[in-house]
């Protein structure tokens, strides 16, 4: 029953995944996404991970998905055009699915990593965070420094250019 | 919680994460939509969080969470950026259409 549940979620989250790649419209792309997001947080629960999940909601489905939509409404896209390029990357997309394919194949027929059964110790909330706020207290803070700089580019780009009045 | 122990679990999640990869870089390298290019970028970060918190919970190892919150954090700043980069794009060319832009072409 586990199983057959697991194969449907599986089903599920490609079908997401390719609903984003072949929609036409950017919007109907967006929806997919959010629905592809929820998919990954109900695997992330499966994983035994709550924080991650919760965290794939609250800023993934929450907030990037809001901020693609939002760019596509404000942009005037009814001028229409190609929706796929016929490049040479179009070969080197096959090639680099092939590839990644064919990692799946040999990952599936010799196990790495023996699989282990998890004691929900290390990756449970209270551990995460306390490592989160010791350990790696600097990287955070680098972090935040980060997303700092992160905002300034922001504005910079989003300023009027030249020529242009406010 | 359903048994994690189970190789054919650790399969299927494999095989997503893949599948993911494989469909978000087909996106980033086919669609001609700047939004939609951005959003397989976003698909492909979101396949490689799945693997990390497959290994952490597998290994358990506290460090795969540590990687995967800071990498939602460095995806939605970039997402900020492109979209930001976008829309002025948009206001120089009026369209997002990654072939009409070849300014930096040479």
């Amino acid at each position: 029953m586990n199983q057959i549940l697991i194969g449907l979620l599986s089903l599920l989250t490609i079908g997401a995944g390719v609903g984003v790649v072949i929609a036409k419209n950017a919007v109907i792309s967006a929806f997919n996404l959010i629905i592809l997001f929820f998919l990954l947080a109900i695997w992330f629960l499966v994983w035994e991970s709550p924080l991650i999940a919760m965290l794939q909601i609250l800023i993934y489905a929450g907030a990037i998905v809001v901020l693609f939509v939002f760019v596509v409404m404000l942009l005037d896209l009814r001028k229409t055009f190609e929706i796929w390029t016929f490049h040479r990357t179009v070969v080197l997309a096959v090639m680099a699915v092939s590839v990644t394919l064919g990692l799946l194949f040999f990952q599936s027929v010799s196990q790495i990593i023996p699989p282990q059964l998890s004691q929900p110790n290390a990756t449970s909330l209270r551990v995460v965070s306390l490592a989160l706020f010791t350990q790696y207290l600097w990287a955070f803070e680098i972090l935040s420094l980060f997303l700092l700089a992160m905002m300034i580019a922001i504005f910079s780009v989003a300023r009027p250019m030249e020529g242009e009045t406010e | 919680m359903i048994s994690l122990a189970s190789s054919n679990t650790i399969f299927w999640t494999h095989a997503v994460a893949f599948s993911l990869f494989s469909l978000g870089l087909i996106g980033f390298l086919v669609r001609r939509n700047a939004i939609v290019v951005l959003m397989c970028v976003e698909m492909m970060l979101n396949s490689v969080n799945l693997i990390l918190v497959e290994m952490a919970t597998r290994m358990n190892a506290t460090e795969g969470l540590i990687l995967v919150i800071f990498t939602i954090t460095v995806a939605a700043a970039e997402a900020a950026v492109g979209l930001g980069m976008i829309l002025n794009l948009y206001r120089l060319k009026g369209t997002v259409d990654l072939d009409s832009f070849h300014v930096l072409k040479g």
